[in-house]
């Protein structure tokens, strides 16, 4: 265990203040020097250097941890706008639709016909977002750290 | 529990007998009560409130005179409203090179797994493979680790309806053979 972080109430987005000792730590792990270190397997002195490989979280803390929403009508912390999600008013809650858009181009369920509203589905599968894109997208957005009155919403491109 | 060879000791005292001369220190960093910043580094480090709600870092005691300075009393012991244990990784990472055992395990993923076909471990997953062809300077050094990071909150002493949550991080190192 490297961070243990205090109750009473859950940290929320406010998580990134308490990662933060440990972000600049690996940070210099993985700055081109590294750390001098003494290998006792092989004898000799060499350089250590560590990367982040994967993160392992419950589906709550991931809106928390990667500080995109994962509920709603943007629910997918990959293709962020790319998603067809409407609200159902009878049932209450938000469903995901245009899943055919990931079958293969000529798969017959693609074509119109008596489902889908008579409609065919021509669109290929959503690209995943480059770094230069999501920089663009948070380049604007002032970050208010607290349970105060928060960040103020970057305006929507009309 | 343990397999043979592993003994837990049975009192906190030997535990930090046993710890304490290995030099793992663990940083007690006191935080702001409404997690707006960290009592920690050059520029927060000797502040007494918050700089963004104001809020105090300290608990005012309930007898608390305020700022008015009492000599007949000496200064008491001041309790943090917040605090956040920190345990710095890199001095942990020299002492398990500083192991034979473990150092060689270290190197398991690139000289003693089983390379076939077979999916069953990370170093055989995609994911891993893309690291090793983008950095190559990276992949070239067995030695070098690659971390997973953990989070999830629980409920201390076994409080199913507690609303109270304390979140504990974990970093575990890909490396080893599972």
């Amino acid at each position: 265990m490297h961070v243990l972080i205090q109750g009473p109430k859950q940290p929320g987005n406010d998580i990134d203040v308490y990662l933060r000792p440990l972000v600049e730590e690996l940070l210099f792990l993985w700055s081109k020097s590294g750390v001098r270190v003494w290998d006792e397997y092989k004898q000799e002195h060499f350089d250590l250097r560590a990367l982040l490989f994967v993160t392992i979280n419950d589906w709550p803390a991931l809106s928390n941890l990667s500080g995109q929403t994962n509920k709603g009508y943007n629910a997918c912390t990959h293709y962020f706008e790319d998603l067809d999600s409407i609200f159902l008013k009878k049932c209450q809650k938000v469903v995901y639709i245009g899943h055919r858009r990931f079958l293969p181009v000529r798969h017959p369920v693609r074509k119109k016909g008596k489902h889908f509203k008579g409609k065919a589905d021509r669109r290929t599968k959503p690209h995943n977002q480059t770094e230069d894109d999501i920089l663009k997208m948070v380049k604007d957005m002032k970050v208010v750290f607290g349970k105060g009155q928060g960040s103020e919403l970057v305006p929507k491109d009309t | 529990m343990l397999s043979r060879a592993n003994e837990l000791p049975t009192t906190t005292y030997e535990a930090k007998q046993v710890v304490c001369p290995l030099g793992l220190e663990i940083q007690k960093i006191h935080a702001c009560l409404n997690d707006c910043i960290l009592y920690h580094g050059e520029e927060y480090e000797n502040l007494d409130a918050c700089l963004v709600c104001k809020a105090s870092q300290y608990k005012i005691r309930r007898d608390d005179l305020g700022n008015v300075e009492c000599e007949e009393r000496p200064s008491r012991k001041k309790i943090p409203t917040k605090v956040m244990w920190y345990a710095p990784i890199i001095p942990h990472l020299k002492h398990l090179f500083r192991n034979k055992y473990n150092a060689k395990l270290l190197w398991w993923h690139k000289e003693d797994r089983k390379i076939d076909n077979m999916q069953r471990d990370p170093a055989d997953g995609t994911q891993w493979r893309a690291i090793d062809r983008e950095f190559l300077e990276f992949a070239d050094e067995a030695r070098n680790l690659r971390f997973a990071l953990s989070i999830d909150d629980f409920n201390r002493f076994r409080e199913q309806s507690s609303i109270h949550s304390t979140w504990p991080v974990t970093l575990c190192i890909y490396n080893l053979p599972l």
